[in-house]
């Protein structure tokens, strides 16, 4: 038998009612989505307003959590919805398709490093909202394909083509600015 | 840490996040999130069965004369306050949205329910007050104080068809409580007691700065209010105060309080005020309409004192307390059948929190989920199977059988009764067991007390349709099996008064049931013959007192429903899940232990 995750046990607390828990979650995530929000509400000053909900829906309906494992994607899922509304709850950007994107996928990705994360900073607010939203999910949660795409409403494939052609982006940014190698 | 964490904090940083955890304005915001008193809401004039939550009511809302100091606004704290009392001194009109939310919190059947009101106020210190009070977004109540007419009004039922008008004097008390319910003063009481700054946060997109005061003593207007305070402190209690820190006027204004002993927490919100509002007289002045049913309320009356007066009331009373209805069994240990599975269910899935909002949700919830479960004669058989199988039910005596019920029928609510789609097995079982104990004892009335209850615990008596009709749907089951049941209970009463037996509290029960399910299946002749039986048996019997002999000789007489037997000691919202059974349902233990017999109550101070 497997040890459980300290993520899910968390979760699981929350679960049962644990306000403590609740807490713990909520000091451990609120920085990450305040991140996250801010960078799909670029220049909104509903940040608080739209944490505040997303945490209320947390609250609510963490219960209803089949899988304690699909917290962190359940949870950019809301945030998410929350800033765009319910009925753009699908993929508020347009999108190339995924076929024609497929086939770039297996081209090498850039690799960035952590020393980069200053300018990163500054670079994401450059790029579409659309590669601005997944590559920040990406620095903020080691998540899976699967998971990004669950949380976009996309199919993995274009996951991956939109994150190949972000990453990219960001390079040739990054270089432009800064000179990078 | 690794590097991706490192990243990831680096990014947070440079948005100038700190990635190591969040202000402490931040998690006092959430954690009233978490707090089951974030759920919250106002109606106008409850009528409160507990002094002391018509205390917190009173000073919820309220007014006084500002106690100014000569302060300016710095950022320091007392004199943003004092600057906040000037201020409102100001105004002598306000309007505002008020709102009371009561709501159960998270409970351990995993359900949460809640009501909510919400009321427009309008109020000028001249001439009175007008609201209009929404229940469920609709308009449920309009309420009109003139102070120059010194008149209250009440419409009820706005919209429906039989719409009634409340007419009362305001007397010099009224006056009183009028100026009490003044929001500048519940401001002026929350800043006069030992607060504390709650820092800045934004409501509807104002910057606000508050306080918060958990000192429960806020509540008492006078002497007597705090000695009644004292004998009933509440179990939790906070008075929150927020102002737009631009203009200095309050926008939010929340008292929220747990009463001792009580399962629920009520909390009134003022918020969305206008001050200095220009308000005209008319407006609190109302023309009745013509079409309206007036009532006017006897300012002499008085509730019934049922403390007793009689050697046969009180004896009356003394048994009542030493033999509780459906107690006939609590002497004996109840076996565990927590371990215990039934049709194949696993009692133990994890189910979701569920939050139901009014008490009309919450019975269209029960009647929905009950809907869903397979009926008891589909089950029976396999169910009677199961039964022998686990428990070797043919070798228990009635007792067992019966102790076995309740112990299941406990377990059955502990699993979230009628809003849980996994415990209809346990109390479709406690049934099962009552019926085979009631064919080895017909005449025991006890066990039929319990196959009444078992059968009540999960069939209501008329079904909930959400929006509430005018006529709702009757429950056959009721004039028809349950009608029976008591009707044997009768049968076995009248020989036993030939026999010289003295009824007692549980067969005034009994009777009163069966009185109230006679006129639902029209059979007034046996209603009259059991009143009257009842009467005739009152003065030996004890239940001489008002609230029981006037209205059993009504049923004598006529068609009248007969006297309300117990009634529940709990707040609304907990009790609507039981609703809709007879007088005589007692429910879940914890629900049990609030009823009160009605001629017990001078014993709960009522």
């Amino acid at each position: 038998m497997s040890a459980e995750d300290p993520l899910q046990a968390l979760v699981r607390r929350c679960q049962g009612g644990d306000a403590a828990a609740f807490e713990e979650l909520f000091r451990r995530f609120q920085p990450r989505l305040r991140y996250y929000v801010r960078r799909l509400d670029a220049g909104g000053d509903h940040t608080d307003d739209t944490l505040q909900e997303v945490w209320a829906k947390v609250v609510r309906g963490i219960g209803s959590l089949r899988d304690q494992r699909a917290f962190v994607a359940w949870l950019y899922t809301i945030a998410r919805n929350e800033v765009y509304g319910k009925a753009k709850a699908k993929d508020p950007f347009v999108e190339l398709t995924e076929e024609h994107l497929e086939a770039l996928t297996d081209d090498p990705e850039p690799v960035f490093r952590e020393e980069d994360a200053a300018r990163i900073h500054q670079a994401l607010e450059t790029l579409s909202p659309a590669q601005r939203e997944i590559l920040t999910l990406c620095f903020l949660e080691e998540l899976s394909h699967q998971e990004i795409a669950a949380i976009l409403g996309l199919p993995t494939g274009t996951v991956k083509s939109r994150l190949h052609y972000a990453k990219q982006a960001l390079r040739q940014e990054l270089e432009r600015d800064y000179g990078l190698p | 840490m690794d590097c991706h964490d490192t990243m990831r904090d680096r990014l947070l940083h440079a948005d100038g996040i700190d990635p190591g955890g969040v202000s402490g304005v931040e998690i006092a915001r959430f954690r009233r999130l978490v707090s089951p008193a974030e759920h919250t809401h106002i109606s106008g004039r409850r009528h409160w069965r507990r002094s002391l939550a018509k205390l917190a009511v009173a000073a919820a809302m309220v007014v006084t004369t500002a106690r100014a100091k000569t302060f300016l606004w710095t950022g320091s704290s007392a004199l943003v306050w004092a600057a906040v009392l000037r201020k409102v001194k100001d105004f002598d009109t306000c309007v505002y949205r008020s709102r009371e939310i009561t709501t159960t919190g998270p409970r351990p059947d995993g359900f949460e329910f809640v009501t909510e009101t919400e009321t427009k106020e309008h109020r000028s210190e001249i001439y009175g007050s007008f609201s209009e009070t929404y229940e469920n977004g609709k308009l449920i109540r309009r309420h009109y104080t003139s102070l120059r007419r010194r008149q209250h009004l009440s419409f009820f039922r706005e919209g429906r068809p039989q719409r009634l008008c409340l007419r009362s004097p305001v007397s010099d008390d009224g006056i009183r409580e009028f100026h009490t319910h003044d929001p500048r003063r519940t401001v002026a009481k929350i800043l006069a007691g030992k607060y504390v700054e709650l820092g800045t946060d934004v409501i509807e997109g104002k910057a606000v700065r508050g306080v918060e005061l958990r000192d429960p003593s806020f509540l008492a207007e006078d002497e007597k209010q705090r000695k009644a305070l004292e004998a009933e402190f509440p179990d939790d209690f906070a008075a929150r105060f927020w102002i737009d820190i631009q203009t200095q006027l309050p926008v939010w204004i929340e008292v929220s309080i747990v009463l001792k002993g009580s399962s629920v927490r009520t909390t009134h919100i003022q918020d969305r005020f206008e001050w200095g509002v220009p308000l005209e007289e008319d407006l609190f002045e109302p023309e009745i309409p013509a079409d309206l049913e007036v009532h006017d309320h006897d300012p002499a009356y008085k509730p019934p004192d049922t403390s007793p007066k009689t050697p046969a009331e009180e004896a009356f009373a003394q048994q009542t307390l030493a033999e509780p209805f459906l107690g006939d069994f609590d002497h004996l240990p109840l076996p565990d059948v927590c371990g215990l599975s039934l049709l194949g269910l696993d009692p133990n899935v994890p189910r979701s929190p569920v939050r139901l909002l009014g008490e009309t949700k919450i019975k269209v919830a029960v009647d929905e989920c009950v809907a869903r479960w397979p009926r008891y004669e589909q089950v029976k058989d396999q169910l009677q199977q199961g039964l022998q199988a686990s428990l070797d039910i043919n070798a228990l005596d009635v007792n067992g059988l019966v102790t076995t019920g309740i112990a299941l029928r406990n377990r059955f609510w502990e699993l979230g009764g009628c809003l849980s789609d996994s415990a209809y097995p346990y109390i479709y079982a406690a049934r099962l067991l009552d019926e085979i104990a009631h064919q080895r004892e017909p005449e025991n009335e006890a066990i039929l007390d319990q196959l009444v209850e078992s059968i009540m615990s999960y069939e209501v008596f008329c079904y909930e349709e959400d929006p509430e009709p005018e006529e709702r749907k009757r429950n056959p089951l009721y004039t028809g099996l349950l009608a029976d049941l008591r009707g044997e209970q009768y049968g076995l009463l009248k020989t036993k008064v030939s026999q010289s037996h003295v009824p007692t509290w549980k067969d005034f029960v009994r009777c009163c049931d069966l009185i109230t399910l006679c006129h639902w299946r029209q059979d007034d002749a046996l209603a009259s013959e059991v009143a009257r039986l009842l009467v005739e048996q009152a003065p030996k019997a004890g239940w001489t007192c008002d609230c029981y002999l006037a209205r059993l000789q009504r049923c004598a007489d006529e068609a009248a429903r007969p006297p309300v037997t117990f009634v529940p000691a709990l707040d609304g919202v907990a009790c609507a899940p039981y609703e809709r059974r007879l007088r005589s349902f007692q429910g879940p233990p914890e629900y049990r232990h609030k009823l009160v017999p009605v001629h017990l109550r001078h014993l709960r101070g009522w």
